[in-house]
């Protein structure tokens, strides 16, 4: 929640402050690109690694999906697993 | 008509920013904080939810349909498959300038399943993938900063366009370069990515790390029995170990900041069979863009040359990168400034009681979870000759970094884990921690 405020805080900056985004694109083009461009890694001929990691969801999925939480049920995940907050002592 | 009415409206907006004094901003951001706390109980819903899913990078299927589907209810239009990626997807609301762009990553860890608030390593499902890094919280924590401004600009007629979007596969640095390939920041004004941390707080310009490029490089030979007719065949796992033979003894003889590693994700079927095929899958580190090319370039011969004594032939492919990152003044600047108006969350008894029994359990100091936010964090500089010489000492890879050179970037460190567990072992979140995950 702290972190959403202070997102949504900086968001009203720039909405409401422009000479914030004059400021932001001329640090960029006079001091972060001044001497160093983008140039990517990428080759023409490589493509996004679609396949990556999908044998090992195929394999646990399944069993995975038991246990997604159902905010319809139980009011938080931990009330789901029936878990104590915290749970710091070993049986 | 529409010539008339055009610059009536960029005078109306104009007009409407121009009435916004800083006591009015100071205003509205209180309205902002009451709008985020108000959905407390859809935060927890949503990282609750986002945690159970628990997917690995590419493979964010039921995450992406879960978050755009809240964001479609409110009102966002969803590009989904953006940059041709299934699970990637731009929702957006509002029109005009300044463009803002939230991002978060959105992937897990594999074989990181951990009960919840358990203090101790007990996984749900033995091997199997979980968050343990925090990954669940960072888009939830975007939405709800989203719809607070939203609301706020719809009262106050405030001109400007919100965008969302996931960072998929972080983890294998495989999306942000398509991301800015497929031109999603080409309009955008600003990035303000959050992550997970155990601090609070911002950075600017170059934040240290590694660059890097992830290359898996496939070898080609000969089968046969490996007994009955073995020099019939040409091993491509004789390729593969060739190759790391190779890369470690020049290992010696690279820069002291470099990092590379590899692992053989395919090694062949069984000892009696010639592997025709085999390949291996390493991560280039260095300081910048050309140190890492200059380390691909040595990958590359490292290939050639073990091709070369196995009669075997290899091709390569990129699955991830990144640029180092570097990220905007102005901006940081602004955010610590907001950072230090919210203040760190008021931790329970029970929180410091969690977060000493993760530390306890890592072998790490006690500290429990930190109470300040952080000071603006400066750039890295090094001053020593020497150590300018040999380049930075190592360090993780993040691909924000590439969009960070596109477009102004920030990242918000936000305080939802716990400190002191080591990068190589993992940063642990808070109510949902594990014991072990591997940094990129």
């Amino acid at each position: 929640m702290a972190g959403a405020k202070a997102q949504a805080m900086t968001m009203l900056d720039i909405l409401t402050t422009p000479v914030l985004v004059t400021q932001e694109w001329d640090y960029f083009r006079t001091v972060q690109a001044k001497d160093r461009k983008y140039e990517t890694f990428l080759r023409p001929q490589d493509k996004p690694a679609l396949r990556l990691n999908r044998k090992i969801m195929d394999q646990y999925r399944g069993e995975m999906k038991k246990f997604y939480y159902d905010p319809a049920k139980y009011g938080t995940y931990l009330e789901q697993l029936g878990i104590t907050y915290p749970t710091v002592k070993k049986p | 008509m529409r010539s008339a009415t055009l610059p009536l409206l960029l005078l109306l907006a104009s007009a409407a920013l121009a009435q916004v004094t800083p006591g009015r901003r100071a205003a509205m951001k209180a309205d902002l904080a009451c709008e985020v706390d108000a959905m407390k109980k859809q935060i927890q819903v949503m990282v609750d939810s986002v945690f159970s899913f628990g997917e690995l990078g590419f493979q964010e299927e039921e995450t992406s349909k879960y978050l755009t589907g809240i964001l479609e209810k409110e009102g966002f239009t969803i590009e989904r498959g953006a940059a041709g990626i299934p699970t990637a997807w731009v929702a957006s609301w509002g029109s005009g300038k300044p463009v803002i762009a939230l991002g978060s990553d959105i992937d897990c860890i594999p074989q990181a399943s951990q009960k919840p608030a358990v203090a101790w390593h007990e996984p749900m499902i033995e091997g199997a993938p979980g968050h343990g890094e925090g990954h669940n919280s960072g888009v939830p924590l975007n939405i709800a900063a989203a719809l607070a401004v939203k609301k706020v600009m719809m009262r106050e007629k405030l001109s400007g366009t919100i965008r969302l979007w996931p960072g998929v596969a972080e983890e294998q640095l495989g999306t942000k370069a398509y991301y800015v390939r497929a031109g999603m920041f080409k309009d955008v004004d600003i990035v303000l990515f959050a992550h997970v941390a155990s601090s609070f707080g911002a950075e600017y310009g170059p934040v240290g790390g590694t660059g890097m490029v992830s290359v898996e490089y496939r070898f080609n030979g000969e089968t046969a029995h490996s007994a009955g007719a073995p020099w019939r065949g040409r091993s491509a796992l004789d390729a593969v170990e060739l190759m790391n033979v190779g890369w470690n003894y020049r290992r010696e003889h690279l820069r002291v900041g470099h990092r590379s590693h590899y692992v053989i994700t395919n090694g062949g079927d069984q000892p009696n069979v010639v592997p025709r095929n085999a390949a291996v899958w390493y991560y280039f580190r260095e300081a910048d863009y050309p140190h890492v090319m200059d380390l691909w370039k040595i990958g590359d011969q490292m290939a050639q040359g073990a091709a070369l004594m196995t009669g075997t032939t290899f091709d390569s492919r990129v699955l991830g990168a990144a640029w180092p990152g570097f990220f905007s003044k102005p901006v940081a600047e602004a955010m610590t400034e907001n950072i230090k108006k919210v203040g760190m969350p008021v931790w329970s008894e029970a929180d410091q009681t969690m977060a000493k029994a993760v530390q306890r359990e890592l072998k790490q100091p006690e500290k429990g979870l930190s109470l300040k936010v952080a000071e603006l964090r400066a750039p890295k500089t090094d001053d020593d000759d020497q150590a300018a010489s040999i380049g930075p000492m190592g360090g993780e890879s993040d691909d924000i970094g590439d969009i960070s050179w596109n477009v102004p970037t920030i990242v918000l460190r936000y305080p939802a884990n716990i400190s002191g567990t080591p990068d190589t072992i993992g940063r642990t979140p808070l109510r949902w921690p594990r014991r072990s995950r591997i940094k990129v």
